[in-house]
Parts: structure tokens; C-alpha cells; sequence
């Protein structure tokens, strides 16, 4: 995608290496909407390569894309609305991917975005269906089920009530 | 392409998971994320996830607002049957025949998002509400105006038992109100409107299904000068208070007037208004 960036004078561009070893050149400004390279521009940091051990080629490529589009200058409304939309009908592997390299480069809309997008594919399922999506196994036993259970007792409680139908 | 990684994803940072939850609906979050593994019920304490019990239909049809949060909560009052469901019951139908339970359980909420300072949103007051011991809208009203002076979304939806003087006293705790939705309750009452605009500044979406008391319109409009979403699909208002409403000093952006029976020359009154009110839901 991108190679060295020696000779470009004008604006500033930062050199992003993902943890495939691939290099991304970006312009500052658009970076920039990643805090944790915020910081690191401000502290000096960015003279070289920027490494980012824990995102990987794939990932690095989505964000960066993301970054492109809510850039101030390039695009509008809609064009954000409709590449939003699009951007969350990715798989929730890439959006769990995303949402990480999100919440650890520190890029906020990224994050409240992915985090939605998560929410709604998880809405509404039973903690064995969650479990299947993350590809988690539970690691309770029968009696910290119950405990959790017990923190709001009234949530599984009650009787069938229909007057309100 | 490469084939999809199928790791598992059970280290998720916590903020990532608290930020995950606190826009789950409130049912996922009480019975079922805590329940997927430890990491997952560490992170569901978070006060973080308990700072807004909002409507979880935000996440039904029509298609998720997904960039923008503050069209995401305009749901609340926007939302319209039969296209979204005004709210969904956390609780499922399941109703405790004790009258405290409902203000213990908001209490309890409370207590989960580390006290009213930071609860944001309530719009299920009408599932903790008494139905066969005596009403328990007083108290449950009342603990909100004691405890979250910093509310902006407030649902009296359904609830009808409540006395003046405790809704006067909501509206005087409460002054960060935004969105307010009074549908299928008696509430809407020009006194209570009159007080509403005085100590609520930052009014600026209403939501009334059912029964208007006649030339509603006026005090809506008097009351609240910056008020920009209304919704009263379903509700009995009639041409004279339309008419109001889309003229004089109405600063309208949405209005939602689907299936009121009362209104026969609307269709006149909505081609006027069109050049004023960027959004008119009707049929």
C-alpha cells in the first residue's frame, strides 16, 4: 500500500508499522485522531516508525480507512453515515479486531461505533450463544452462577404478568 | 481471502467490554452478559454500565442510528409502533406482587451505576409500577427526584397513579430533562408543562400517545420556545392545536402525528408546514 516516505515536505506523515511488519504512511492530521499517536507525536516520539505491536496488517488497514473517511477535511455527512453503516457489516471477527485495535490506539467514534455494532449482534442471545459468538468457554461453577444470580435477585424473580399487553 | 481466525475472545480489555454493555439492553445486561464468563460479570459492575437504563428498541427497526449517539437517543422519543416498539419490558413480563419491590429494584439500578449522580436515562418506570397493592408511583418518582439531579431522559410511559405535588417535585430536581415521553399517562397537564418550562431549560423533545387535554398545543409551545421533537402519533390532537403547532413561534424540527383520528384537514395544514418542519410523520 504505501512504501517510504523520505521525500514528502509539505505536510507531516507518520510511518505506521503493523505487527505483520507492513508499513503505513499517513498523513499527521488524520493520525492524529488516534490519542495514543497524539501522544506520541507530542512527546516526540514519531520521528521513525511507529510500531503497533498489537494491531495486524488487516485491522491496521480498516482503521486507517476509518480515519481517511472521519477525517475533517475529506468528506461529508452522508458519505460518513453510509460508510458507518457499511463498516459494521464487517464480521464480528474484524469488528472485534477493530474494537481492540480501537480501544488500545485510543480512537473514541472507532470505539463507540465497534461497541454498538457488538451490542446489537449480541442483543438479546443467551450467555451460551454469546459464548459461541466470542468463542469463549464459561469458566463458572454452578455456585458463582448462583452469586451473580443473587446480585440483583428481583431481575429473576416474579410471576408471569399479561395486564400489561 | 484468508480464512477467519476463530480465536477466542475472552481477554477483551475491560473498558472495551464496559463500553460494550453500557449500550446493551438492560435484560442482556442483567441475564445474560454477566453470565458468560468471569471476565465478563467483573466487567458488567463497572457503574459505567449502569449509567443509562435507555430503551434497548434503540437496536430494532428502523436500522440502528450507528454514527450518531444523539440520534440514537432521539429514539426515545421518536420511536413510533408499528415500526418500534416505544420500549421493551427487561423484565419479561415477570412481575413481583410485593409493592416495594419496583423502588427496591430502582434503587438497586441506582446503587449499580455508583449513585443517581450519574444515571443519565429512565424509561421503565411503568414495569416497576404497582399493579395489585397499592400504587407505588409516588415513591418511585420521588426517589428520582431525590436521587438523579442530573436526568435527561425521563419516561412517565404508562405510569398513572402519581400526585401533583410529587411530579412538581421531579420537575424541580431534575432541570438537565431533555426528552420526555408522557405517553399513556395523565401527566400532560398545562401545570405541569407551565413548571416544566420554567425549571427544565433544556427541554427539547416531547412524546404523548393517547388522550390530550384540548389546546395542549398552546402550552407546549409557550412553555417550551426550543422544543424540537415531538411525537403524538396515536394521540387524539385535533386541527385546531395542529395548527398551532406549525405556526407562530413553533421551532419544530420533528413531528410525529401517524394514525390521530381527530385530525381532518391536516393534510392542508402539513403542506403549509413543510417549508418549516424538516420531518412530518403522518398518514
Amino acid at each position: 500500500m504505501a512504501e517510504a516516505s523520505s521525500s514528502i515536505t509539505e505536510k507531516f506523515f507518520l510511518t505506521l508499522k503493523s505487527s505483520d511488519g507492513d508499513e503505513f504512511v499517513l498523513e499527521e492530521s488524520i493520525a492524529i485522531q488516534s490519542i495514543t499517536i497524539k501522544n506520541m507525536v507530542e512527546d516526540g516520539c514519531s520521528s521513525s516508525v511507529i510500531p503497533l505491536s498489537k494491531v495486524d496488517t488487516e485491522t491496521l488497514i480498516k482503521v486507517i480507512e476509518y480515519m481517511k473517511m472521519h477525517s475533517s477535511t475529506s468528506s461529508n455527512e452522508e458519505e460518513i453515515e453510509n460508510f458507518d453503516k457499511k463498516f459494521v457489516s464487517n464480521s464480528i471477527n474484524t469488528i472485534l479486531n477493530i474494537l481492540e485495535a480501537a480501544n488500545f490506539l485510543d480512537i473514541n467514534n472507532l470505539l463507540e461505533l465497534c461497541a454498538e455494532a457488538v451490542a446489537n449482534r449480541i442483543k438479546n442471545k443467551t450467555p451460551e450463544a454469546v459464548r459461541k459468538i466470542f468463542n469463549i468457554t464459561s469458566d463458572f461453577t454452578p455456585e458463582e452462577e448462583a452469586e451473580i444470580r443473587n446480585e440483583t435477585p428481583w431481575a429473576f424473580e416474579g410471576n408471569l404478568d399479561h395486564s400489561l399487553d | 481471502m484468508q480464512q477467519q481466525r476463530q480465536r477466542p475472545w475472552d481477554n477483551l480489555p475491560s473498558s472495551a467490554l464496559v463500553n460494550i454493555f453500557s449500550k446493551s439492553s438492560l435484560k442482556d445486561r442483567l441475564c445474560n452478559l454477566p453470565f458468560v464468563c468471569k471476565s465478563w460479570a467483573n466487567s458488567s459492575r463497572h457503574p459505567h454500565c449502569w449509567a443509562s437504563f435507555i430503551p434497548d428498541s434503540y437496536y430494532s427497526f428502523p436500522p440502528p442510528p450507528l454514527s450518531s449517539s444523539v440520534v440514537a437517543v432521539d429514539a426515545f422519543v421518536k420511536s413510533s409502533f408499528p415500526y418500534d416498539a416505544a420500549f421493551l419490558d427487561p423484565f419479561d413480563g415477570r412481575r413481583n406482587s410485593d409493592p416495594q419491590c419496583g423502588v427496591l429494584v430502582l434503587q438497586s439500578l441506582i446503587a449499580k451505576a455508583g449513585g443517581g449522580a450519574a444515571v443519565t436515562s429512565v424509561y421503565f418506570l411503568p414495569f416497576l409500577t404497582s399493579l395489585d397493592g397499592p400504587p407505588n408511583d409516588d415513591a418511585l418518582l420521588s426517589l428520582i427526584a431525590r436521587s438523579c439531579p442530573n436526568l435527561k431522559h425521563l419516561s412517565f410511559h404508562g405510569s398513572f397513579n402519581a400526585s401533583e405535588e410529587v411530579l412538581l417535585e421531579v420537575v424541580r430536581s431534575c432541570p438537565c430533562l431533555e426528552l420526555v415521553d408522557f405517553s399513556d399517562s395523565p401527566y400532560m397537564i398545562p401545570l405541569i408543562l407551565e413548571k416544566m418550562g420554567i425549571h427544565c431549560p433544556s427541554i427539547r423533545g416531547i412524546r404523548q400517545n393517547g388522550n390530550l387535554q384540548p389546546f395542549c398545543s398552546f402550552s407546549l409551545v409557550k412553555c417550551f420556545p426550543s422544543l424540537k421533537l415531538l411525537n403524538l402519533s396515536d394521540s387524539s390532537i385535533g386541527d385546531k392545536d395542529l395548527l398551532t403547532l406549525v405556526t407562530g413561534d413553533s421551532r419544530l424540527e420533528y413531528l410525529d402525528i401517524m394514525r390521530c383520528q381527530r385530525l381532518i384537514r391536516y393534510m392542508y395544514l402539513i403542506k403549509g408546514a413543510h417549508n418549516r418542519i424538516a420531518e412530518i410523520r403522518y398518514d
